[in-house]
């Protein structure tokens, strides 16, 4: 992989799905602050309305690639051994793509079932 | 604390390599008739010296100009001929730069930082025809290179520098990268782009994070941080 | 001629002096790696808690029980250290607060304020 503007482009996504990350955080937990408790059904429904559905999705992306870069910097500062490094980077990105594909099932059921 | 009519107590950093298996403190007293006000730690030191002749440590011009004397003293990096006495708590520990492989006692190995000090390439770079008389600046794009120049190489903030300790031969360290945004910012130089491709892989200048304790320590007062932020900016305004 | 060993380095991190900035740094840095590992977690308890109603109410009794509040004050702390830093960073990015007082004095506030989150995060949930 050319090394050409990787820590550029690295640096660059981590801040912009930083600024989405916090922007939709603040937004929500504020909303979900002022409607609480929230019950199974609103819970559900407010989930399932396409707005949240879709910017709820965008999140969890973004949280993925946010984390990424994050921890793929937190190897590169302390492991120096190259083998372990690339096998502690392939399963962090093993995990937050289960977990990306995991919450995307979970959308897609709810708006699924909610249009039945 | 300067105590009147007190000993002064010392903790300092000792390692001969060849006698010692390991580095180890040793305690030194500086006598209460030594002790003046104004004393600055290097002129402690020089002191002691005279009491322990094996005690070694770098120093040049005792005015915080030449950056020899840098060194850990009571955990914070500075020089020791611009740091008073009076501002110290007892005992006074002194240890030799953070990170870097020690020579013995006080006296680092700076080898690496300098390695990475000529990675930055800390010089003008123009190949246009010399013109008559100096390249000329305005008086603005002179002012551009405040803050920057004044640099002393004493190594204080690279070795503050978590990043750097942990990766010392990759990522240059504030006080190369702040010499690098010196000549980028130089109207003069003309290698801007070769200088920013340079820069852009993942470790000589993204291992910064912020920390900031380069610009917490630096003797002259120099913000290396602010300086790689505007490497940064450069570097996204030109990929737009 | 002695034998060649390596020359030592000083690196006793108990004894290096950390600016106010530096434990902001470590704290984001930690908060990071900590919400990182407990990702699967959240994940597992977000599909549960659409799952069906049963799934809802497990959620939120797992949520009570005393382990998991340790948990979710762990990860209160972690979000709100996180963000206030992550906010504190975007500004500099942009070249605001660099001067050492300045960052000193914002780092304070990342610090304190992110307890004070989780504070009152445990005060409403008591």
């Amino acid at each position: 992989m050319s090394r050409a503007a990787q820590g550029l482009r690295a640096w660059l996504l981590q801040r912009f799905t930083a600024i989405y990350l916090g922007v939709y955080l603040v937004l929500v937990l504020a909303y979900v602050g002022y409607r609480a408790p929230l019950g199974y059904e609103q819970w559900r429904s407010l989930l399932a309305q396409p707005m949240m559905s879709i910017s709820t999705a965008l999140f969890t992306l973004a949280m993925l690639l946010h984390a990424w870069v994050g921890v793929r910097d937190v190897l590169m500062d302390y492991v120096h051994a190259v083998w372990l490094r690339l096998m502690l980077m392939a399963a962090s990105a093993l995990m937050l793509l289960a977990s990306l594909l995991w919450v995307l099932r979970s959308l897609a059921l709810v708006a699924a079932l909610d249009n039945a | 604390m300067l105590l009147k009519g007190i000993a002064m107590k010392f903790s300092i950093y000792r390692y001969d390599p060849d006698q010692d298996a390991k580095p180890y403190m040793q305690d030194y007293e500086l006598p209460e008739k030594r002790v003046e006000p104004g004393m600055m730690l290097l002129d402690a030191l020089l002191l002691l010296k005279e009491q322990d002749q094996s005690l070694s440590f770098r120093r040049s011009c005792q005015e915080g100009v030449c950056g020899s004397d840098g060194m850990n003293i009571n955990g914070r990096n500075g020089l020791a001929c611009m740091t008073a006495l009076a501002d110290l708590k007892q005992p006074v520990a002194v240890r030799p730069l953070p990170g870097l492989p020690v020579i013995r006692d006080l006296v680092v190995d700076l080898s690496q930082f300098y390695n990475q000090y000529r990675t930055a390439k800390p010089w003008l770079i123009n190949d246009e025809p010399c013109p008559e008389v100096e390249r000329l600046q305005t008086p603005e794009q002179r002012e551009q290179l405040d803050g920057l120049y004044e640099c002393i190489l004493c190594a204080c903030c690279s070795t503050s520098c978590p990043s750097f300790w942990w990766n010392p031969d990759k990522y240059l360290g504030p006080a190369a990268l702040l010499q690098s945004w010196r000549f980028l910012a130089d109207s003069r130089d003309l290698a801007t782009e070769e200088r920013l491709n340079d820069l852009e892989d993942p470790f000589r200048l993204f291992r910064c994070h912020t920390i900031m304790n380069c610009v917490e320590v630096c003797p002259k007062g120099l913000n290396p941080a602010r300086a790689i932020g505007h490497i940064k900016e450069l570097m996204v305004k030109r990929s737009l | 001629m002695a034998k060649q060993k390596a020359a030592p380095r000083y690196l006793n991190l108990f004894r290096i002096k950390l600016p106010v900035g530096g434990v902001t740094s470590i704290g984001h840095r930690i908060s990071g790696v900590l919400m990182f590992l407990l990702i699967p977690l959240a994940v597992w308890l977000f599909a549960l808690s659409l799952e069906s109603a049963e799934g809802f109410r497990q959620v939120n009794d797992y949520l009570d029980s005393p382990p998991l509040l340790a948990l979710s004050l762990l990860l209160v702390w972690s979000l709100s250290h996180h963000l206030l830093a992550g906010i504190r960073h975007l500004f500099f990015d942009i070249d605001i607060g660099m001067e050492k007082e300045t960052a000193r004095a914002s780092a304070w506030v990342v610090n304190i304020g992110a307890l004070l989150i989780t504070l009152l995060y445990l005060v409403r949930l008591l």
